[in-house]
């Protein structure tokens, strides 16, 4: 038997060792019936103000690049970027769940407009 | 009769506003810590100026979240009188129990100054005491107080008679210049100016001492 081989060997030992100790454990933490765990999501929801709402952070950022002599800047906005993790059955509860969270939370829809990027993690 | 001053992680004018009604107009107070759920016997409620839970994501945008906030909706359906002030303002739109919302001062400075501001509406008890189309001076201290709505709600507000207060010189560029709107019922009212800053004689006049007194009126 090769070392390699032996390598292999003592892992798949160990693997089997672990597997048996999360049937002991992993079963009745949170009284959880499913031992599969729910997928990742990576999300991104950016916030920006409406169009008509006027941002006097993104006018003074425009004045002073300008100033630094980056000519030609027509429209400068500035937003918020959110980033976040979350566990989800599947792509669409993870959609729901962010989508609810950036119109109650994250937005305020009287003055502003958000998108979301989402991909399995 | 007797005023609940709620106190958010951040509030910084919760003493002010019990130095105006106890201090200088001698009416029962009690502050309500944002946990509390229990407004029974109370008459009114305010929510100070200050920047709650370091209004981190947006001003108010936390602080809508709080327990005695949920109680606060029960409280103002029912006709209990809330005032919001400053910051207390920025919560009631994120709460919705006012429309529109507050931004970032249109000259981007935080001003602190004495502001005339004339009276639109009498309507409510808040300012029944005055004429409308007259004028009072109260100091405003904000960095975002810049009122903005869509025109639907702007329409509405004048329609129902919402707009109580609006300055005479646009300092933070408002939509239509207001300063402090009323909801239909007219017992929640929300002011970017500090009313409880002009109570005492000795610090800043006394041109908020009606609309103080207002709280517990009948």
């Amino acid at each position: 038997m090769g070392s390699q081989e032996k390598g292999v060997e003592a892992w798949s030992v160990f693997n089997l060792k672990r597997k048996s100790l999360e049937r002991d454990y992993g079963l009745p933490r949170f009284n959880n019936s499913c031992s599969e765990p729910l997928p990742r999501y990576q999300a991104r929801v950016l916030v920006h103000l409406r169009p008509s709402v006027l941002d006097p952070a993104g006018e003074a950022t425009r004045s002073a690049a300008s100033r630094l002599g980056v000519q030609g800047i027509e429209r400068l906005r500035i937003g918020k970027a959110v980033e976040l993790e979350l566990e989800a059955s599947d792509e669409a509860d993870a959609r729901q769940q962010v989508e609810l969270l950036s119109d109650r939370l994250l937005a305020n829809p009287v003055i502003e407009n958000w998108t979301l990027e989402l991909k399995l993690s | 009769m007797s005023i609940g001053v709620v106190v958010f992680p951040g509030s910084n004018c919760d003493r002010d506003v019990r130095w105006a009604t106890e201090g200088c107009l001698g009416m029962q107070t009690r502050y309500l810590w944002h946990e509390e759920t229990d407004l029974s016997g109370l008459d009114a409620v305010v929510l100070p100026g200050g920047f709650s839970y370091g209004d981190y994501l947006r001003c108010g945008a936390i602080a809508r979240f709080a327990p005695v906030l949920e109680s606060l909706i029960d409280f103002a359906n029912k006709g209990g009188r809330v005032l919001g002030i400053c910051n207390g303002f920025q919560v009631l739109t994120e709460l919705g129990l006012l429309p529109g919302a507050l931004t970032r001062n249109s000259g981007l400075h935080f001003i602190c100054e004495d502001t005339p501001l004339k009276v639109v509406s009498a309507r409510t008890p808040w300012l029944l005491h005055e004429q409308a189309g007259g004028e009072i001076k109260l100091p405003i201290a904000h960095g975002e107080g810049r009122y903005q709505c869509s025109e639907d709600t702007l329409k509405s507000l004048q329609d129902n008679d919402g707009i109580a207060l609006k300055y005479n010189n646009n300092p933070n560029g408002s939509i239509a210049d207001i300063a402090g709107i009323t909801n239909p019922a007219g017992n929640v009212l929300g002011l970017m100016p500090h009313p409880e800053r002009a109570c005492d004689p000795a610090t800043g006049g006394v041109d908020g001492r009606k609309l103080i007194e207002a709280l517990i009126q009948k």
